[in-house]
């Protein structure tokens, strides 16, 4: 009687060391660190945009256009004379938005047709072709041909780069649960008499999470850029919401005079897409123990 | 002073430089090879055995150990040699080979080149003579039809074929003294016996001091002349073969023949394990560090260190109360009281 | 080795297929009724239901999609209605200048990372390293079309090392040709050598612990030798597929890249193409680029035998 309570604390406390140990490693694992600050930062200018923004995006101004950076229009202005500090402000909205709904989308599409596949293999055989296929394109050209064939706006774009890039996390969820499922206690359960379903979900799918999560920061920096990218062509989000890709578009042509209407937007990139990197990269080092020495 | 031994090494002292502080994996080891005999080094993993024989060829990180005392090799100290020189001894003076043949051979590579290479580095020989010389080796170690064989690659052979290869490839260059770290640990029973026994008549011909590595009591039985026993980087027991399987002296040594399993022997006996588990490197206990797991220790023994001492012409051990416990009763009595 | 290309040749087929599909799914997405813009706003409902007929638009999906899709075959891809050349025309003509580029950008790209690659991996955990993993952080981190302006604002116009845009063709002279894709091949190339190096490093780290290289240095080989040798010929599996795979990204950059510094390239068919709302051109020049890339990937997987044996002789392992 007196065991009991005895050994379900002992592992309460072991539970409790490792979620420490785990929380002292994040905080050692400066890069890790580094971006989850970078992206909360910009999460949480994504979502008080209207907030933060000094100037209505849109307001045009003929008499303020094309100022430096000053007191008034902190980031300065296009030639419209449209505030840049809220035009970039709410261009952090949109790519935010875009990068993380086609994280989402493509995590939960490709999860489940990565395990499906790695555990069926007629299904396999049928779903890889498919997914062969559409790696087969570009990811930007196949972009931008759905969005020429479905019309320009948010929302095309988010489903575009889902179709694009669901293929590429699904790849991935295949790889990690094929050597899941060779692994002995997978065997164990089936000789156990275990149903296919439950061991896919309960006991595949958990332990690739961690890849699935790795994954979704890729994603997510993958689809700035690709978004930025679309934009700066004038196939992105169409003009006049602002995107920090269109916005480094209308720039070009006045590069050489408004150089920070390239610059600024361009560091917004950078940034968001490199905490996202370090993040994904520290995620990574973290969770997988054969990455590390 | 000058050795006659083949191989003297004296006091190696292998510290590892980690994030977590410097930990010191070999810790004092003497010992020394002779020509034309085998010496066994047994020990659990982790008791520093295959760092020692690494050391000896140098083929530790230099960035992230550090290795003191003295290695002597013919009147050489090879801790003091430069990577230069000590390329000149690798593969051609002493030679290695290493547990798992399938991943110490190269698979992009055919055999024959992989032997070929070590011959015309350290022989001033073409391509074409080396690749003589490779067939001739191969034939040396017992492949049927080396001229075809020459052209496989790694994959295309058996387990136990490749570690052949291994051999001829260390072998190949005919040198003095061969280390072999596990040679049969990776193969099957029936192909152990075989490698061993070839690993023994090679060693006749070629007048060589092997130094055997190995977990595996049996294969010392089998093929050592002298064994050393190591734990957790000490060597603690030191004797020719017949001594130390007919008169252990120390605990750990004791252990290990006991957890042998008898096929003669008593079924419903339980097996004997030797209680608890080797400690980490970071966390050595102090004085005698198998202390914690001996049933004869004593505060004498958890508070010093015991130095090796002779205890018969070519017998040492390390161990402050081996005499009592050859002689039994006392040593028992003691480990009560201390528990 | 025979029976590995046979069976990756053949498994390409359905690949092909499906990008078939796909290009021929994206058509039919396109919005607008094709024969109403041809007979243009004064037409009739008979009228464009009868050119509808006549062009096949009331068939079944499916035999419109064997008859479009035997129409590729023969190398009919299509008619730009704006450049008023078959759709297969206009993308050989096009092709010149973006093959340079990539071409030019992949050099670049292979000669910079695998050497940095090796040396970030042989001297893993010192400054050396941490400089180059940084750098490539970079690369991966910066979208190409900003990296190109970049490269201009520096280079072009406060630098004037270089011409801020345009393109010369080969006939122009080889130097002329070079200095003009100088810049852009730079933007393209160095986010694929950011990418390669990676791969190369995590390929080379890997092999570097294999037991084989402890063998390889105590045969008394040089450590240049176990690199360079030893090393690298069974890291360059994974290298050489991401080099396959970079060059279709190479292609699709370039389509950026190219406004960007006014190369009348592919990128610059397929945007044009967009503004002028010329459809099967931007349909047609997506086929071919897939095409291409299944095909370098095919070529690249056959590679491998050369690095490989145990593919080329067997399927062991």
């Amino acid at each position: 009687m007196e065991a009991k309570p005895m050994e379900t604390q002992s592992i309460n406390q072991i539970m409790k060391a490792r979620r420490k140990l785990v929380i002292r490693r994040m905080l050692g694992n400066h890069a890790l660190l580094f971006g989850m600050l970078i992206l909360i930062l910009f999460g949480v200018i994504a979502i008080f945009a209207p907030l933060i923004a000094t100037h209505d995006p849109y307001a045009i101004d003929a008499t303020a256009r094309l100022q430096p950076p000053n007191a008034e229009h902190l980031f300065g202005t296009d030639k419209l004379g449209r505030d840049l500090f809220s035009r970039i402000v709410y261009g952090t909205q949109s790519s935010m938005i875009v990068g993380f709904s086609v994280a989402l989308l493509s995590s939960f599409f490709g999860l489940i047709i990565g395990l499906y596949s790695a555990y069926y293999q007629t299904l396999d055989h049928v779903l890889m072709r498919i997914v062969d296929g559409l790696m087969a394109f570009p990811a930007i050209l196949l972009a931008i041909a759905i969005m020429a064939a479905m019309g320009q706006n948010i929302f095309n774009v988010t489903i575009a780069l889902s179709i694009v890039m669901t293929p590429v996390v699904a790849r991935v969820i295949r790889s990690t649960a094929l050597v899941i499922k060779e692994q002995t206690y997978i065997e164990a359960l089936r000789a156990l008499g275990a149903g296919s379903l439950r061991i896919i979900w309960k006991h595949v799918a958990p332990n690739t999470i961690s890849q699935l999560i790795v994954q979704f920061t890729y994603v997510f920096a993958i689809s700035i850029i690709i978004e930025a990218s679309l934009s700066f062509l004038g196939v992105g989000i169409p003009a006049p919401e602002p995107s920090w890709g269109n916005i480094i578009y209308e720039g070009k042509e006045v590069i050489y005079q408004s150089w920070w209407m390239t610059v600024i937007p361009g560091a917004f990139i950078v940034l968001s897409v490199l905490a996202l990197n370090l993040f994904g990269d520290g995620l990574r080092d973290l969770l997988d123990p054969h990455a590390r020495k | 002073m000058k050795s006659d031994h083949l191989l003297q090494v004296t006091n190696l002292k292998i510290t590892f430089k980690t994030e977590e502080g410097n930990l010191t994996a070999v810790n004092g080891v003497t010992f020394h090879v002779d020509h034309g005999e085998i010496v066994g080094l047994v020990g659990e993993s982790g008791c520093g055995k295959s760092v020692t024989s690494e050391s000896i060829l140098g083929l530790l990180d230099k960035k992230r150990t550090r290795c003191e005392g003295e290695i002597r090799y013919k009147d050489r100290n090879l801790l003091e040699l430069s990577e230069d020189r000590m390329r000149e001894i690798r593969g051609n003076e002493i030679s290695m080979i290493f547990q798992d043949p399938m991943s110490s051979l190269n698979p992009v590579f055919t055999i024959g080149d992989q032997i070929a290479e070590a011959i015309m580095i350290h022989q001033k020989v073409n391509r074409k003579e080396a690749l003589n010389r490779a067939v001739e080796m191969l034939r040396l170690t017992g492949i049927p039809s080396p001229e075809t064989r020459i052209r496989e690659y790694p994959h295309q052979l058996s387990g136990g074929m490749r570690q052949r290869v291994m051999i001829a490839l260390a072998l190949s260059c005919r040198p003095s003294l061969l280390i072999a770290d596990e040679p049969t640990t990776a193969l099957d029973v029936t192909i152990q016996n075989q490698i061993l026994e070839l690993i023994k008549s090679l060693k006749e011909e070629l007048n060589m001091g092997v130094l055997l590595i190995t977990h595996d009591l049996g294969v010392v039985a089998e093929t050592c002349s002298r064994v050393l026993v190591m734990y957790l980087g000490q060597i603690i027991e030191e004797a020719d073969v017949e001594s130390l399987f007919e008169t252990p002296l120390h605990p750990y040594t004791q252990g290990l023949l006991k957890s042998v399993p008898q096929p003669d022997g008593d079924r419903g006996r339980r097996l004997h394990v030797i209680k608890g588990t080797v400690p980490s490197l970071d966390k050595i206990p102090q004085g005698c560090r198998f202390a914690p797991r001996c049933e004869y220790a004593t505060d004498k023994c958890r508070q010093q260190d015991p130095e090796l001492e002779a205890a018969g012409s070519s017998h040492r051990v390390r161990c402050w109360h081996y005499k009592e416990i050859m002689e039994g009763g006392t040593g028992r009595a003691a480990a009560y009281e201390s528990n | 080795m025979k029976a590995y290309i046979i069976r990756r040749v053949l498994s390409t087929i359905p690949v092909l297929l499906v990008v078939a599909v796909v290009v021929f799914f994206l058509i039919h997405l396109t919005p607008g009724d094709p024969a109403a813009v041809i007979l243009g706003p004064d037409a009739t409902v008979d009228e464009i239901n009868q050119l509808r007929e006549e062009m096949g638009l009331n068939d079944p999906i499916f035999v419109q999609f064997v008859n479009w899709f035997g129409k590729i075959i023969r190398g009919d891809l299509g008619w730009s209605v704006y450049m008023k050349m078959p759709v297969l025309d206009a993308f050989i003509d096009k092709l010149g200048p973006t093959l340079s580029l990539a071409i030019f950008a992949q050099i670049l790209a292979i000669v910079i990372a695998i050497p940095a690659g090796i040396i970030a991996a042989n001297f893993r955990g010192t400054k050396k390293d941490q400089a180059i993993m940084t750098f490539t952080l970079f690369g991966i981190s910066i979208p190409n079309f900003l990296l190109a302006l970049l490269l201009v604002l520096l280079f072009a116009v406060q630098l004037k090392w270089f011409p801020v845009a345009g393109y010369y063709p080969l006939s122009s002279g080889l130097l002329k040709h070079l200095e003009y894709l100088v810049l852009p091949a730079l933007a393209l190339g160095t986010i694929q050598a950011a990418l390669i190096a990676r791969v190369t490093r995590a390929s080379m780290l890997d092999v570097l612990n294999a037991n084989y290289i402890k063998t390889a240095r105590a045969k008394g080989l040089r450590r240049t030798v176990v690199i360079w040798k030893h090393a690298l010929k069974n890291a360059f599996i994974p290298i050489l597929t991401v080099i396959g795979q970079s060059f279709g990204q190479l292609i699709a950059g370039a389509v950026v890249t190219e406004t960007v510094f006014n190369i009348p390239g592919i990128g610059q068919l397929i945007i044009n193409a967009i503004m002028r709302r010329d459809f099967e051109v931007i349909q047609g020049t997506v086929l071919l680029i897939a095409l291409s890339y299944v095909l370098i990937n095919l070529i690249v997987d056959l590679m491998y035998g050369l690095f490989d044996p145990r593919v080329r002789l067997n399927r062991r392992n």
